[in-house]
């Protein structure tokens, strides 16, 4: 997936492999191996060459357009500190209480 | 003030309510293809003003920055989740404390950190993680 995407962008920027690998400071053998799809680049390249290109990494990953269920769903902590993982309970409990709210809004 | 806050809310037609969210969770954001967004927040910080401003203005960071199922991303412990945060957390910092009033205010006078935090209006701890941030982007 990453593949298609990464020589689209790379094509429409004009660049070769191996400028683009020099721009990364990757080898060319790298590059080449991430167009076929033989390798997923790590997640720090990834950021790297979304930066890069000026696109989010779930573009690379073709998921931009919508997440597994097509839903955003975040949570704030009081710290505002990273929250750890919330289990999947308390996940589809907001996500009920929001489906609520759409539908009573829906009702008004 | 919070009102500002709704206002932007209001008019990214977002649908805002209080309810009892589960365990710490005082905020949360829900965009599902095809319906509104909706903001949720704690009921119990519905008169906590400064608190309730800082935590709107991070979920509306959200509404912002984040294109993707953030909460999924972080049971698969998605290095992606961490950065989401952040730039959603950054855009509400931005929000309450921008960069260049905070350089005006301490090249003016010298603020202890309460003071600052009673200054711009935010918790310490939002207060906190916004400096944080700053000094890790550059941007003070």
């Amino acid at each position: 997936m990453v593949g298609k995407k990464l020589r689209q962008l790379r094509a429409e920027k004009n660049l070769k492999q191996t400028e683009l690998a020099k721009i990364l400071n990757l080898s060319k053998q790298t590059i080449s191996a991430y167009e076929k799809d033989w390798v997923t680049p790590p997640a720090d390249t990834l950021e790297r060459i979304a930066d890069f290109f000026n696109v989010t990494v779930d573009y690379l990953l073709g998921r931009s357009d919508s997440a597994e269920n097509g839903s955003i769903v975040s949570g704030a902590s009081r710290d505002f500190e990273l929250p750890d993982t919330l289990p999947a309970e308390a996940r589809q409990q907001i996500i009920d209480y929001a489906e609520y709210v759409i539908e009573k809004h829906k009702g008004n | 003030m919070p009102e500002q806050l709704f206002a932007t809310a209001e008019k990214e037609e977002i649908l805002v309510d209080y309810c009892d969210l589960p365990l710490d969770v005082l905020g949360a954001y829900y965009n599902a293809e095809g319906k509104p967004p909706v903001i949720l927040l704690h009921e119990k910080i519905r008169h906590r003003r400064t608190l309730l401003r800082c935590v709107l203005a991070e979920e509306l960071g959200h509404h912002f920055t984040t294109p993707c199922d953030l909460l999924l991303l972080a049971r698969e412990k998605h290095l992606m989740y961490y950065k989401y945060e952040k730039l959603a957390l950054l855009w509400a910092a931005q929000k309450l404390i921008p960069p260049d009033s905070l350089r005006t205010a301490t090249q003016e006078e010298y603020f202890l950190e309460h003071e600052m935090a009673e200054y711009f209006d935010v918790t310490h701890r939002f207060l906190h993680t916004a400096l944080t941030l700053y000094l890790q982007k550059g941007l003070i």
